[in-house]
């Protein structure tokens, strides 16, 4: 039941030219070809107020144009309803390798993409390079008090009871450690 | 002397010439009553009648005032779209034409129907013209797209499908085209034409081969 439907509905669709063309039989003839040039704006929404009253008021006249406003709205419906997916070899097609014009679709979505992705890395790179940089200033912090460390123990001067350096004993803040003789200056 | 010395420039119209139809149809596209005039006017046209009596020789069972009607239906529906700058009978005689193919293909369709068991019925019986309506909408959409990949080379198939598919409005088109509206109107009128017709050819490849 589907199939005879759909076939029947093809013949709708080639009624204009297409049975003409089988049959033999004459074909339709725009009645007015200067506003039938103009029905693809229609159907692609295009025109409006007096103009739009004029293209339907001529559909509704001529034959030829019915048929071909059947197929553009057929067209531009199944148009709109496309998945991006599903037009994406279309869209590939499109593309003339020239780099004269490129499809809104090739540049428009998948740019919106590139940059998405641009901006990820740029965040990415900045929050490394301030976390590197963070970790050398660690690292040098560690040093300086791994060198002070060492200083004040290479300057601590404990003398305990016994003769044996003690850890009890106070140390002497670098400050006030006397030199033997100052330099001669 | 008798009678009058005045030359007439022009000879005076004769009680019955044809009304000026052209005027007569502006009128109509916002007049009733003026409509009205204008259908007795047609049904009465001689030429007319001629044009739909020749043509209803061919017919099966339609005859010459049903073409008239069906043409005059069209004329009405479709006055607003006269612009009054050629013959508005060669116009009307253009509908008729159409008409009787129209009826010459509805006449061809009935009779295969009785050939295949059926009973003569008239083509009016509901049957959809509307291709979404009765193909599925997957295949609409896959020769859609089988059209486009045929055309895609040509500029203006492409900025007939950015506008269509992509969506862009008229100003982006210019834009990207770096032409004047009036060039992208023409080059989108043209797009959609080779678009649909490449749609047809393919429907009717499918339509032989199946």
């Amino acid at each position: 039941m589907r199939r005879l439907r759909t076939r029947s509905s093809e013949r709708g669709l080639l009624r204009s030219r297409g049975g003409a063309r089988r049959g033999g039989a004459r074909d339709f003839a725009c009645i007015d070809p200067v506003v039938g040039e103009r029905l693809a704006l229609l159907s692609a929404g295009l025109v409006d107020g007096a103009e739009a009253k004029l293209l339907t008021a001529h559909v509704a006249a001529c034959h030829a144009c019915a048929d071909d406003a059947r197929v553009l709205d057929a067209l531009v419906s199944a148009a709109r309803s496309l998945p991006d997916e599903a037009a994406e070899p279309a869209v590939v097609a499109h593309d003339d390798g020239g780099g004269a014009r490129r499809s809104a679709t090739l540049l428009g979505r998948p740019s919106t993409i590139v940059a998405v992705a641009g901006f990820v890395a740029a965040i990415a790179l900045v929050v490394g390079w301030q976390r590197a940089r963070d970790g050398v200033l660690v690292a040098e912090i560690r040093a300086l008090r791994a060198q002070i460390a060492q200083v004040e123990h290479e300057t601590r001067m404990p003398v305990s009871a016994g003769g044996e350096p003690s850890d009890r004993q106070p140390v002497i803040p670098i400050a006030n450690v006397r030199f033997p003789s100052p330099p001669n200056l | 002397m008798a009678g009058s010395n005045v030359i007439p420039l022009r000879r005076r119209a004769p009680a019955d010439a044809p009304p000026d139809l052209a005027r007569l149809a502006q009128r109509a596209a916002v007049s009733a009553g003026d409509l009205r005039v204008l259908v007795e006017t047609l049904e009465a046209e001689p030429r007319l009648r001629a044009l739909a009596t020749r043509l209803a020789r061919g017919l099966a069972v339609h005859g010459p005032e049903d073409l008239l009607q069906n043409t005059l239906e069209r004329v009405v529906r479709g006055l607003a779209s006269y612009r009054a700058t050629g013959d508005f009978l060669g116009w009307v005689m253009r509908i008729m034409r159409n008409a009787h193919v129209e009826i010459v293909r509805r006449e061809a369709r009935a009779r295969t129907r009785a050939l295949g068991g059926g009973v003569w019925v008239e083509s009016d019986d509901g049957e959809s013209d509307d291709p979404a309506d009765a193909l599925g909408e997957r295949q609409v959409r896959e020769r859609v797209l089988d059209a486009w990949r045929h055309t895609s080379h040509d500029s203006d198939v492409r900025l007939f499908w950015d506008r269509v598919y992509v969506g862009l409005s008229v100003e982006q088109l210019m834009r990207r085209t770096g032409r004047p509206r009036s060039t992208v109107y023409l080059m989108l009128q043209r797009g959609g034409r080779k678009l649909a017709t490449e749609l047809r050819r393919l429907l009717g490849d499918r339509t032989e081969g199946s």
